[in-house]
Formats: structure tokens, C-alpha cells, sequence
């Protein structure tokens, strides 16, 4: 059965994000981005954004489900990644749909809302976790390892929204290029 | 709003939630399982894991100049305790080790000398003359039932002679003191003599047998036991080998120059003969 160049391009597409996608788990899980003084970098964070604002909601949705729950095999938390994956995939792509065009502006904001809400929501989690912790060991987590993390994440996201702008571009090209002959 | 729940993205975010909720408690059910999710995602990237875990560990070296000090220092610290505690125990397992060697020689003696009794005491002092070893202090005294005049072994060989026994301690004279003359033979042709040291053969580490006919048959290299005869020191309590002949003075004599087969600068433990 023949495809379509639209459909062969989708598929292009979900392929190439897909391995994208395993690669950046391999880069965070094994981990191949050092741990620098307690700062660890989370670039599926990023990733995810990245695609919410470049691709369809509805797929945003199911990488940022699957990235979860890549995430979620090596996590102590069930399924929290994936949920929060998704939810977060979901409200940058539709935001960006419907709210407000994709510019500079989201392309910083986006990535920097997912990756703080992360950073807060695990830090909470981490410390309700741990008994009789004290506030003082508490902020000192914060400061020293969560706000740390944030930023080391936020470095890779100029990285991360390149190469997602290349494969829907790329994969995009080829479809006028294909229409234009 | 409405088109905001309408839109397919809502619908594909809803029905993917209730699949990750249902199969994450379908562990709760299954009882120590991973989630159906979990399992099927981890055929899939665990060929993946392995090689990047394998390609990792080559590249790990590199980052680990940017590791958190404090982190590591940490590791540093509890590695260092575990080898202080691993040396204290290798401590106590060498002492065993030679509580236990001693315990076999002990055996042995008393299973060829079911006669002789024994104490067994440590040397706590040494003293040196010349450079060589001519006396122990030992931590065992006459409550332990040591006399002066016992004969002090290690093993099947001779060290020496209680010189002085107090309460708790005594003084053994070594086989390298001038003032111990010791009755021997050569095994082989049971040639006699008294052994003596020199303060220049005993600064080698030499005990010497002197004014030896120059047509003795004793030889290089043949083992000088214990005789028996002047009732100080048991019979075959070995002395030493012969290391060497060597003329005496005005070449009337010949002395042949004992090397003993202990290393006194090493031995930690003794036996008193008590009783023969």
C-alpha cells in the first residue's frame, strides 16, 4: 500500500523524535551529563517542552506520556513522571496553540515552567519523604542541589529545541519540496 | 472552552491517563510485579541501557574532575574507616595466625618430649651488644615457675638460658652472650665441643665452636645440636649449621663459625624448658 509523502513524513517524524527521545533518557539515566557539585540535569524536562511547542498537542501528549514512563522505570514514585509529563506536554502545546504564538518568548518560558514546577514538586516530594528533617536541611536541599538542577537543566534547552526544530523542519521541508515537484 | 475539550489532545491526554493510572495499580494486584507499562517499555530499552551503560564506563573517567567534592569526600571518609577496621582485624587475624603456629610447635615438642613441660613467654625487652642480640627480657617469672639455669627453645632450637628470674619477668642470655657456653656436637661425626660467641662472630650473627683439632672431621655446612653433657641444656636442641671453618690463633687450632638458624631480631615468642 502506498503512503502519502505527508504521511511518510509524520512517520519520519515520530521515528526520528522517538529515538531522540531514547537518547536523551540514555544521556540522563546512565548518566552520561556528570553530576556537578549535586547538580543533576533532567533534559527530557526540556525535550518534552520543546516538542509540545514545535509539534500536534495530541502527539505531545503521548511523547511526554512515554518519556515518563522511561522515566518512571528507574524513579521511586509509580507513575508520577508520566502523569506529569503528559499533563505538562499538554498544557505548553495547547498554550502555545491557542493562547499565545510561538516565539523567543515561549521558547524561554516553557522549558522554564516545566523545569521549575519539576524541580519544586520533587523537592517537596523528597522532603516530605524523609523524616524529621529540618527546615534548615530542608532549604539547604533546595539551594544546593533542586534551584542548582534547574539551571543545569535550562542550559540544555537551547540544545534540545534545536535539534526538535530540525527534524519537524527537516521533515516539513521535505513535504513542500515533495508538493513543489 | 468548549473547543478546548473537544480537541483531540484532550481526549488522546484522558485516555492516557486512565491507562497509566489502571497499570499503575495494577501492581498493587499483582503483588511485587512490575506494571504491564513498566515491563513492556523495559524489553524495549534494556538492550539500550546495557550499551549505554557499557559505553558509559568508558567515558566516566573524563567527568570525574566536575564531581561534587563534598560528595566525594564523603566516600573518601567511609573508606577510610572501613580500612581502619579491616587493619585491626587483619591485626587480630596475623596474632591468631601465630598463636596458632606456636600451639602446633608446642604439640610437637611435648608429643617428642612427653616429659618436658613447658612455659611459654613472650619477649617484652632485647638488648643488644655490639650489634648483636645478647639477651631478651622475658614476661614470665618465677610465679610462672621459671628458674635461672632453664634452658629457652623455639621450637627444636635453642635460644638461650635463664640468666636471672624475678617475680614476673627474667633475663634470658642468648646463645650470641660470651657468658654462655654451650656443651655440643656435630651430628653427623658427634664430634664435641663448646660453643661460645666472640664479640666480633656474634656482631655477624655467628656463634663459634673454637679449639677444634685441625683434623676434625666437622665440616662446612653440617648441624650442630645440643650434647646433653654438662645437664644445663636437653640433648639435639639445635644450635645451628656450620657455616664456615676458619683457622684459630697461631693456626693451631681450627673454629668452626656457627650460624644459627633463628633470626633473633624477629622472635617474639619463647618456651622455658621448666622440667626435663
Amino acid at each position: 500500500m502506498k503512503t502519502t509523502p505527508d504521511k511518510r513524513n509524520r512517520i519520519l517524524r515520530r521515528i526520528a523524535l522517538g529515538a531522540l527521545m531514547l537518547l536523551t533518557a540514555m544521556a540522563q539515566f546512565v548518566p552520561w551529563l556528570p553530576v556537578v557539585y549535586g547538580a543533576r540535569a533532567f533534559p527530557l524536562l526540556v525535550l518534552i517542552a520543546a516538542i509540545a511547542c514545535y509539534d500536534q498537542p495530541a502527539s505531545a501528549v503521548i511523547y511526554g506520556a512515554l518519556a515518563g514512563v522511561l522515566w518512571d522505570i528507574s524513579a521511586p514514585y509509580g507513575t508520577y513522571h508520566a502523569v506529569f509529563l503528559a499533563i505538562a506536554a499538554f498544557c505548553s502545546a495547547m498554550g502555545v496553540r491557542y493562547l499565545f504564538n510561538q516565539n523567543k518568548v515561549t521558547k524561554v518560558l516553557v522549558p522554564l515552567c516545566i523545569t521549575t514546577v519539576y524541580v519544586l514538586l520533587r523537592w517537596s516530594l523528597d522532603t516530605l519523604a524523609m523524616p524529621g528533617i529540618t527546615f534548615a536541611q530542608n532549604t539547604t536541599m533546595l539551594l544546593r542541589e533542586s534551584l542548582p538542577s534547574l539551571g543545569y537543566t535550562l542550559l540544555l534547552a537551547p540544545l534540545m529545541f534545536t535539534l526538535v526544530s530540525l527534524i519537524v523542519r527537516r521533515t516539513s521541508r521535505r513535504q513542500q519540496r515533495v508538493l513543489a515537484d | 472552552m468548549s473547543r478546548l475539550l473537544k480537541s483531540p489532545a484532550t481526549r488522546v491526554l484522558v485516555l492516557v491517563l486512565a491507562m497509566l493510572l489502571l497499570g499503575g495499580l495494577l501492581p498493587f494486584f499483582a503483588r511485587g510485579t512490575a506494571s504491564p507499562i513498566s515491563s513492556a517499555v523495559g524489553v524495549v530499552t534494556s538492550p539500550l541501557q546495557t550499551f549505554a551503560a557499557w559505553a558509559a564506563n568508558g567515558v566516566r573517567d573524563v567527568a570525574s574532575p566536575f564531581a561534587s567534592a563534598s560528595y566525594l569526600q564523603e566516600i573518601v571518609d567511609a573508606q577510610e574507616e572501613e580500612i581502619e577496621a579491616l587493619r585491626v582485624q587483619l591485626i587480630d587475624y596475623h596474632e591468631a595466625i601465630q598463636r596458632a603456629a606456636r600451639y602446633a610447635e608446642l604439640l610437637e615438642l611435648k608429643a617428642e618430649h612427653t616429659h618436658w613441660q613447658f612455659q611459654p613467654a613472650s619477649i617484652i625487652g632485647v638488648e643488644h651488644s655490639a650489634g648483636a642480640v645478647v639477651a631478651f627480657t622475658l614476661n614470665r617469672g618465677s610465679l610462672s615457675g621459671i628458674r635461672a639455669g632453664m634452658p629457652v627453645i623455639r621450637g627444636q632450637n635453642l635460644v638461650g638460658v635463664v640468666a636471672e628470674a624475678g617475680l614476673t619477668t627474667s633475663t634470658v642470655h642468648t646463645v650470641f652472650n660470651p657468658h654462655v657456653n654451650i656443651a655440643v656436637y656435630e651430628t653427623l661425626s658427634n664430634e664435641i665441643g663448646v660453643a661460645t660467641a666472640t664479640p666480633g662472630l656474634a656482631m655477624q650473627g655467628y656463634t663459634a665452636i673454637t679449639q677444634l683439632d685441625l683434623t676434625t672431621p666437622i665440616a662446612a655446612g653440617r648441624l650442630i645440636a645440643t650434647s646433653g653433657l654438662g645437664g644445663i641444656f636437653p640433648r639435639n636442641l639445635i644450635v645451628g649449621t656450620v657455616a664456615r671453618m676458619q683457622p684459630g690463633a697461631q693456626y693451631l687450632h681450627l673454629t668452626a663459625v656457627i650460624e644459627p638458624a633463628l633470626d633473633f631480631n624477629t622472635l617474639r615468642d619463647v618456651f622455658v624448658l621448666t622440667a626435663q
